[in-house]
């Protein structure tokens, strides 16, 4: 599917593992309470679960948070950023900010930014994170190609026509369409819906589709060749360093040698050269004696 | 298999940032079964992770395994494990920490690690928990070959690039020591507690992100990475514990 669901749930309804289709994945909904708690029961999820899943930090409710609270949250964050089952695009791990209407513009960018910069500290090279705002029912994009779909209220014939629209004006490649549910079947309608929804594109215009399949698959193979490409630089290194040590300790070596020739060359002089040449010669004839 | 909140004997923290070295580890790990450890891996970049991912669950039920981005190197991979133990409510009496060490810029860097992974030999093994077992101060036990002092009490420095990095980190973590000796190799057990009571109080994903990326050497500059490296070992001894070699 070009279009990627991502639906998010509450921690109790990730575990009913109901959905397994093939790009169909999970962000769990879970207020900072939930994250900063210790040994709390989500964190395992994310570390056993075989589906791709992220985070969708709720700050409904929150209208300001301390500095360790802050803290708390983005090393939660990055704790389960870890996992290989959390949801990257390429390398960068996705983070959803569930926000309210009446939610404090600065406070949502202020906490956007310290995880960012928390995720980018941990060694990921972008995190993508997306602000969506609860309470709506229409499906938002940004610039990010992001679309959100609230079906908390249930308006679900509307945005099931939405979805048809958005592979018309072909906007659903590389695009995360996350989607407030608080059914599981309604996140099974949409699932179907988009594969239609699919389908009758493919159909309707078949090359463009050819072409974005193409475009896929090429950008799949580009994701790859950069991850191999960040392995042989690794090994690139590793080979320079041991190149450059092999340099070092044959530089020491030849400096050892040329030492011990010294040394030698010195005794020669010391102890045989500069003596005079009578008792030398006196040396070999008592040498030839006996 | 659920590991939340249960206690084992030995936790085991295995970085593998070359992932072709898991099949070695699978042989060297097993030395280690009869001791029912918990294993915590993290392992390095990789196209396609998830068949090594099933591997290693297969291998070894229940463990945790986790892909960070490589900063820090071993001492990352292992600062982002500890932090997952930490937030696991797992509990155990002693922690082994292992990494594959392929060290590629070391001429004798194969003979090297052979001597460090020495102590997960299951003679070894069985030796070294008889030790920690008679001995309540010892603290922390890695190859003998290994350990090493940089210290120069006549000039109160390191002989080592990462000289004034130590003392902060010295300063930092309000160390008290008398004895610098450390495992070079960082491959070691140690007491759980000493590492609880400490990461607890410097929060391992702090620490982590304050350590150099990519594959850094400490051959012509001092580094983070490095440094931490020696307080690994330090952490023991500046609790009163002892630190042995077999």
């Amino acid at each position: 599917m070009f279009l990627k669901p991502v639906f998010i749930s509450s921690a109790g309804r990730f575990t009913d593992k109901v959905l397994h289709e093939k790009d169909a994945t999970y962000a769990i909904r879970l207020t900072p309470e939930a994250l900063w708690s210790a040994h709390n029961s989500v964190f395992e999820t994310y570390f056993q679960s075989p589906d791709p899943c992220s985070v969708c930090l709720d700050l409904t409710k929150t209208k300001r948070l301390t500095e360790q609270e802050l803290q708390l949250i983005e090393q939660g964050i990055a704790r389960v950023s870890f996992s290989p089952s959390y949801l990257k695009h390429g390398d960068a791990p996705v983070i959803l900010l569930l926000t309210s209407q009446d939610s404090d513009q600065q406070f949502i960018d202020l906490v956007k930014k310290r995880i960012e910069s928390t995720l980018l500290a941990q060694g990921f090279e972008l995190a993508l994170l997306f602000a969506l705002t609860d309470g709506l029912q229409n499906i938002q994009q940004n610039v990010e190609r992001c679309y959100y779909l609230n079906l908390t209220h249930g308006d679900l014939p509307t945005n099931l026509v939405r979805i048809n629209e958005l592979y018309e004006e072909n906007i659903v490649m590389n695009a995360f369409f996350f989607m407030n549910c608080s059914e599981n079947t309604e996140c099974f309608q949409i699932i179907q819906e988009i594969v239609l929804a699919e389908q009758r594109f493919a159909a309707r215009k078949p090359t463009v589709y050819a072409l974005m399949q193409q475009l896929q698959a090429l950008e799949a193979e580009r994701d790859l060749l950069i991850s191999e490409n960040k392995r042989t630089q690794v090994l690139v290194q590793d080979g320079s360093n041991y190149l450059k040590q092999l340099k070092q300790d044959a530089g020491s070596t030849i400096l050892w040698w040329e030492n011990e020739n010294q040394k030698i060359i010195r005794f020669y002089q010391t102890e045989y050269e500069s003596l005079p040449l009578w008792y030398k010669r006196f040396g070999h004839l008592i040498k030839k004696m006996f | 298999m659920t590991v939340q909140g249960r206690s084992f004997k030995i936790a085991v923290f295995v970085h593998l940032f070359y992932t072709h070295s898991y099949v070695e580890f699978q042989s060297i790990l097993s030395g280690l079964k009869n001791l029912d450890p918990l294993y915590l891996f993290n392992i390095g970049p990789s196209p396609e992770p998830h068949a090594l991912i099933e591997q290693i669950k297969t291998d070894f039920p229940g463990a945790l395994v986790l892909q960070s981005p490589n900063i820090g190197k071993d001492i990352g991979g292992k600062l982002a494990l500890l932090d997952l133990y930490l937030s696991s409510g797992v509990k155990s009496d002693l922690f082994i920490f292992l990494h594959d060490k392929v060290s590629p810029q070391i001429l004798n860097g194969e003979k090297w690690r052979n001597q460090l992974l020495k102590i997960v030999r299951t003679d070894t093994c069985a030796e070294i928990v008889n030790l920690f077992n008679q001995c309540p101060q010892l603290g922390l036990v890695g190859a003998s070959e290994h350990l090493s002092n940089e210290y120069n009490p006549e000039n109160r420095n390191f002989n080592s690039t990462n000289n004034l990095i130590l003392k902060e980190y010295i300063h930092k973590f309000g160390l008290s020591l008398t004895d610098y000796t450390f495992i070079a190799g960082n491959m070691f057990w140690v007491r759980s507690r000493i590492y609880e009571d400490f990461f607890n109080k410097f929060r391992p994903l702090q620490l982590r992100a304050g350590l150099e990326k990519g594959n850094v050497t400490d051959a012509e500059t001092g580094t983070h990475t490095h440094s931490l490296e020696r307080i690994f070992s330090w952490i023991a001894q500046s609790q009163g514990y002892q630190i042995k070699g077999v």
